[in-house]
């Protein structure tokens, strides 16, 4: 009765999404690749290490910066997450995701750093306490969004904490932390540092405050991190935050900053719910068949400054995620096709009227 | 169940309801404004990607709204209320200009002239225009604004508040979860009944308009008490066969010829007698098709333009695939499927000009509105002036509360219609089942006996309903979406069987009454839903300066 008609191209797929997201007839769904699924960020490595392999660097740098606006602090930090999930792991090892992050965010400066693109000012007001992961996170979310932004930091400058050695890891490099600072300037969020804010207080002067102080756990939040008023918190100054390092505490903050939003333009703080179910992201479910049969490839050791080592090493990845047909309705529109970054996906015309 | 609260809760994010996002935040720019697209709202409505033309425009000096008015009432046998159309028309010059600030190209003659096209019996009101991310365009400027979509979700029942609207259930197609909306005002946007009839490619959403437009908004707005008319107006256009993509307009406006199969010229240079088309189909001389051979190369290469970037890019891989060249071969056109649709026919939710319905708080523009074969011109001025009263409105009114029983009643239907255990129908069968008796008994020639068929099936169905087997929360939306067709279906026939006398040529001919009475029948038939019966009344045709009656 039904004719399949939608063909994708595996070797070339970049699991991206954006063919199953701009589906008008909900014809499509995507198969998660394992990285993709366990980045607490949700970055897509398949896309990034298929476009690094074929020299593509610059769109590798935007498929990143697309998912954060903060990846050299992921390129320093690494992926460990995602690392451990990837399907490599058992077949010469898992792919070193944070070196290929980190030959982007040297060669690729000018996207990885890129300023965001921010909506039609909102005329709301945001205080952001601290200026950890957390607070850069839900500062840059907030400010996307339209609403004003000001980031108070106790200490002389921005991140005081980053420039520091953390629990069994170097302090992020300078350079990267200058870049980061530059672009949260350049998103027109405006930074005072020096000054011990008092969040109280400043709940009087914005439409809403979140604090994201990075200890010492005094904020009793209820859900997406509501503490009273116009009050947030996030991260690990929330009582019983189980948050472990910076990806984890920048993660976080995802959803406050999201309650944040929606409490600016007046809307309920559970609006935007959670998109994964709300798109029907499906899990990996296995290799591909084509991966079955790709001989076991050793993990390149490098630590992202030798282009073909890294180029070598993004060839790894075995291309678990990709976009499958599943309700046979399409209506041959094309908008999944216009969206593809590489073509991947054609739409053959139903057999019926072909 | 996602509980969500806003001011304005447009159904459908298309052309109409995307402008009226945009609009409703210029004029207020706190008003919080939601929108339930059931696709996602990038590409989502009947324009995915964008149009040729904007399909009326009185360019002042050229054409004006009286004129409009004319032409429109010609076209429609006289059933068209006169202040709708007209402010249409009134309005049409300033959207163009309006449009032009987005960056929409509108292509000028040698003398700096808008390049118009003659569709319309009157004067050419149909403008030129070329602009493949028209949706797109539109979409990132309402979003700009703070209008806050959600994506993947139709509304399926609407909540009211001792007559006046509170807000709307919609259902998630993709996880099949309940979204309950709390709202001041609500504006359906949701399209024409597109799927209909079936095709006779056989392919379920091989038809014309978007596949997803069911008759939702129709519905919505009858069970809420609103009425409406046109639904004799079963309308079949010759399309490009198979396909059923459209290019008509788009050839003809620029030379073309519609010949039969005796090389008879039926049209040529203008659309001005569609019904020969179908008159050639019932007389036997069909297929007629469309011969560009003769034109320029620079025509067929413009038409060529057109039809592979503009509207429906996969033309060219449909005709590549068929071997079709415009240059030696000609295109071959069938009136294959029917449809409801107050874009291209008289099919809608009754508005007046300020496009209110016959529910306070509820407004309807575009497709799924009754102003007569707006098109996209009306689609986005409609989509204005709904925007411009929502917000009126919700100044004015006190905050309504929907009460939680009606919710729950929503909630307990889905959750019994959320299974497949011990189902034996699937779910594209009852729709192939479904459209095909609609096309067997609802559609011209149409005679008493026929409605009576189709009353056995539409009990039998409701019947059927109930024994689908639901696998998932996409096939529990089909659910809903054919539910909704039913209902169009069931409007159409008691508004085909009570309207005796034959109009519109091919769209509404009756075998047992075939002649036009316009001593009896020129007047608007309006469905209602009275005491759980769909309802048809005559309402009268309003003229300028008088009420329309809702």
């Amino acid at each position: 009765m039904f004719d399949s008609n939608i063909a994708i191209n595996t070797t070339t797929c970049l699991a991206c999404g954006n063919c199953v997201d701009r589906c008008i007839m909900d014809n499509l769904r995507v198969a998660l690749p394992p990285g993709r699924q366990t980045s607490p960020l949700g970055v897509n490595y398949q896309g990034i290490m298929r476009l690094v392999a074929a020299g593509r660097d610059e769109e590798a740098a935007r498929e990143l910066r697309r998912r954060t606006a903060f990846g050299g602090l992921l390129a320093a930090w690494g992926d460990e997450k995602a690392e451990r999930s990837c399907s490599r792991g058992h077949r010469g090892g898992s792919l070193a995701m944070g070196s290929v992050l980190k030959w982007l965010a040297s060669t690729q400066s000018a996207v990885v750093y890129s300023a965001p693109e921010v909506r039609h000012p909102s005329g709301k007001t945001a205080a952001v306490i601290g200026s950890g992961p957390a607070g850069l996170q839900a500062a840059m979310h907030i400010r996307e969004r339209g609403h004003a932004v000001t980031i108070f930091e106790a200490a002389g400058r921005l991140s005081p904490a980053l420039a520091e050695p953390s629990r069994g890891g170097d302090p992020i490099p300078q350079d990267v932390l200058e870049k980061t600072a530059a672009m949260i300037e350049a998103a027109g969020i405006t930074v005072v540092t020096g000054i011990k804010a008092d969040a109280s207080a400043l709940s009087a002067e914005f439409d809403a405050v979140i604090v994201c102080t990075g200890s010492g756990a005094e904020y009793e939040a209820g859900g997406y991190g509501h503490v009273s008023g116009n009050l947030f918190a996030a991260g690990s100054c929330v009582k019983g935050s189980a948050v472990r390092g910076g990806l984890q505490a920048m993660a976080s903050a995802l959803p406050a900053a999201r309650a944040v939003c929606s409490f600016l333009e007046g809307f309920e703080l559970d609006y935007e719910q959670d998109v994964r179910t709300a798109n029907g992201l499906e899990r990996f479910q296995g290799l591909p068949e084509s991966a079955e049969d790709l001989p076991d490839a050793p993990r390149i050791d490098t630590d992202g400054s030798d282009e073909a080592a890294v180029r070598a090493e993004a060839a790894r990845c075995l291309g678990c995620g990709r976009p499958v047909e599943r309700d046979m309705t399409c209506w041959y529109c094309l908008p999944c096709e216009v969206v593809c970054p590489v073509q991947a996906i054609r739409v053959r015309i139903p057999y019926l009227i072909r | 169940m996602q509980h969500l609260e806003t001011d304005l809760l447009i159904l459908g994010g298309g052309s109409a309801g995307c402008i009226a996002a945009m609009r409703a935040l210029q004029v207020n720019p706190a008003l919080r404004v939601t929108i339930f697209e059931k696709s996602d709202i990038t590409y989502g409505g009947s324009i995915a990607r964008g149009m040729d033309a904007l399909n009326i425009v009185a360019i002042p000096g050229r054409t004006d709204a009286q004129m409009y008015l004319e032409a429109v009432r010609e076209m429609s046998g006289g059933i068209v209320d006169a202040a709708p159309s007209h402010v249409m028309a009134e309005r049409s010059y300033a959207l163009l200009k309006e449009m032009e600030g987005w960056g929409v190209k509108f292509p000028v003659d040698e003398n700096g002239q808008y390049k118009t096209l003659k569709y319309h019996v009157k004067g050419e009101f149909q403008t030129a225009m070329d602009e493949p991310e028209l949706k797109a365009m539109l979409v990132k400027r309402a979003l700009d604004l703070g209008a806050r979509p959600v994506n993947r979700v139709m509304g399926i029942r609407l909540l009211t508040d001792g007559g006046r609207i509170a807000g709307a259930v919609g259902l998630n197609v993709r996880t099949g979860q309940l979204v309950v909306c709390r709202a001041k005002t609500v504006l359906i946007a949701s399209g024409g009944v597109s799927r209909f009839t079936l095709p006779n490619s056989g392919y379920l959403y091989g038809v014309y308009d978007y596949p997803g437009n069911t008759g939702d908004g129709f519905v919505l707005a009858l069970r809420a008490g609103a009425g409406v008319t046109g639904m004799e107006y079963t309308q079949r256009t010759a399309l490009i066969k198979d396909s059923n993509m459209p290019l008509l307009a788009i050839c003809v406006t620029r030379g073309a010829k519609v010949l039969d199969c005796e090389g008879t010229v039926l049209m040529e240079g203008e659309v001005n007698n569609i019904n020969a088309m179908n008159v050639a189909f019932t007389e036997g001389r069909g297929p007629v098709h469309i011969q560009l051979s003769h034109l320029p190369e620079e025509k067929i290469r413009e038409i060529e333009h057109i039809l592979f970037t503009t509207e429906r890019p996969v033309n060219e891989r449909f005709f590549g695939g068929r071997g079709i060249d415009f240059r030696k071969h000609d295109i071959e056109l069938w009136p294959t499927e029917y449809y409801l649709c107050g874009g291209h026919g008289l099919a809608g939710i009754r508005v007046n000009e300020r496009a209110e319905t016959a529910v306070p708080g509820l407004y309807a523009a575009g497709d799924v509105a009754s102003v007569a074969k707006q098109h996209l011109t009306g689609a986005f001025v409609f989509g204005e002036i709904a925007a411009e009263q929502a917000v009126k409105y919700c100044a004015e009114q006190p905050d309504t509360m929907f009460s939680e029983a009606d919710v729950e009643a929503v909630r307990a239907e889905h959750a019994e219609r959320f299974s497949a255990k011990g189902r034996d129908i699937e779910i594209h069968e009852f729709e192939r089942k479904v459209r095909r008796m609609v096309a067997d008994y609802l559609v011209s020639p149409k005679n008493e006996y026929k409605f009576s068929l189709w009353n056995y099936w539409s009990e039998t169905f409701a019947k059927d309903l109930r024994n689908v087997a639901v696998h998932s929360g996409h096939e529990l939306s089909k659910l809903y979406e054919i539910e909704n067709l039913l209902t169009c279906a069931d409007c159409s026939a008691v508004a085909g069987s009570f309207r005796k006398e034959s109009r519109w040529g091919e769209t509404h001919r009756r075998g047992d009454y075939p002649a036009r009475d316009d001593a009896n029948w020129k007047c608007h038939v309006v469905v209602k839903l009275k005491d759980g019966v769909l309802t048809p009344e005559k309402t009268p045709i309003s003229e300028l300066g008088e009420e329309v009656i809702l």
